[in-house]
């Protein structure tokens, strides 16, 4: 067997991960090969080495800083929109961007806004208001000559203006 | 004694007495881990702080699926990958040793010991930061944590077949990095 597939073999060992007759195949190979004896020491020693890295001893009052902790958030998050309101400070540069978006927005409104458009005056308007004036009269006419049989009417106007 | 899902069930119906016994079962281990993870002693505690509060947050929705160590490791290893991808890449060597809190007590005597293990500390720490994040994790839950491959499995969410590869692997790495501090021994080698 390869010394490659050996190393791996050796790592499973040192992990308790290997089967028995894998175990006497690694102890066989590295009975004979002193390189793969040399990385079988090195494995095995791993994870003791790294028990060098010590735990640390956390506070004792982590329980009470948690709880502190849960608190200050509940009551941060009590004092919601109100709280939030209390502690706003304006800031100079937004207030300033803020200004000059409000500005823009109304001139654009006024340039742009429904209603400024109405002055605007169309040869092709001029002709609908004509024909509109015409059917008005039209109207008006046949009216008056159908209700003629309900008549006598008088549709003179006096001089100021007025009906008589 | 009252197993963790038990204190767990008895958090979600409003019993925060329980909470603080799940605390004081398992901070400890959790500050350590993210010690380990992240080697900033001082950030460890507020990072452990962090993982409670979310899984107190969290303890209405909780659903005795897994085991509760297991979920809680998966918080403190989301919040410790978090803090290490967030950290400033180029600290000062006096603001790193700040951060991780290793200036020494000056009215405890220096011996050989603390000066090899502190050495050490430092290579294990850049030997398992070169790892893979997964690698990393099932390493480190499995050497310092106590998990087995199958307690990992559901941090990492994987099979066990995965996290076996994941320790392998990661243990032939460290051989090859840590190959100078393993041939002189040190007195801490099996």
């Amino acid at each position: 067997m390869e010394c490659r597939s050996i190393k791996e073999l050796i790592v499973r060992y040192s992990s308790g991960d290997l089967e028995e007759a894998e175990k006497v195949l690694v102890d066989e190979h590295v009975r004979d090969c002193t390189g793969c004896e040399q990385y079988f020491i090195r494995s095995e020693k791993l994870w003791g080495t790294l028990d060098a890295w010590d735990e640390i001893e956390p506070e004792g009052e982590f329980v009470t800083k948690f709880w502190n902790n849960v608190s200050v958030q509940e009551n941060k998050a009590k004092a919601g929109f109100f709280g939030w309101l209390k502690g706003f400070k304006p800031n100079l540069a937004v207030s300033g961007a803020l200004a000059t978006v409000f500005i823009v927005g109304i001139f654009t409104f006024a340039l742009l806004g429904p209603g400024t458009l109405d002055g605007v005056f169309t040869s092709g308007d001029e002709k609908d208001e004509i024909i509109l004036s015409e059917l008005d009269r039209a109207t008006n006419s046949e009216a008056s000559d159908l209700l003629a049989i309900y008549g006598p009417w008088d549709n003179s106007f006096d001089a100021n203006g007025g009906m008589n | 004694m009252q197993s963790d899902i038990e204190l767990m069930l008895r958090t979600k119906a409003g019993d925060d007495g329980a909470f603080s016994e799940l605390m004081k079962r398992h901070y400890k281990g959790v500050v350590n881990y993210i010690y380990r993870f992240t080697n900033m002693r001082d950030n460890s505690e507020d990072l452990a702080q962090e993982v409670f509060l979310r899984v107190y947050r969290s303890a209405k929705n909780y659903r005795p699926e897994a085991k509760f160590s297991t979920w809680l490791y998966k918080i403190a290893t989301n919040v410790s990958l978090t803090h290490l991808k967030g950290r400033p890449k180029n600290l000062s060597l006096d603001e790193i040793e700040e951060t991780r809190g290793d200036i020494e007590d000056r009215r405890v005597p220096i011996t050989d010991d603390i000066i090899y293990r502190k050495e050490m500390k430092e290579h294990i720490f850049k030997a398992l930061e070169f790892l893979p994040e997964r690698e990393k994790v099932a390493i480190m839950l499995c050497k310092y944590e106590g998990f087995s491959y199958e307690e990992v499995s559901e941090v990492l969410e994987c099979t066990v077949g995965a996290v076996k590869a994941y320790v392998h692997r990661g243990r032939m790495k460290l051989i090859d990095i840590l190959e100078p501090h393993l041939a002189k021994g040190g007195g801490y080698g099996v």
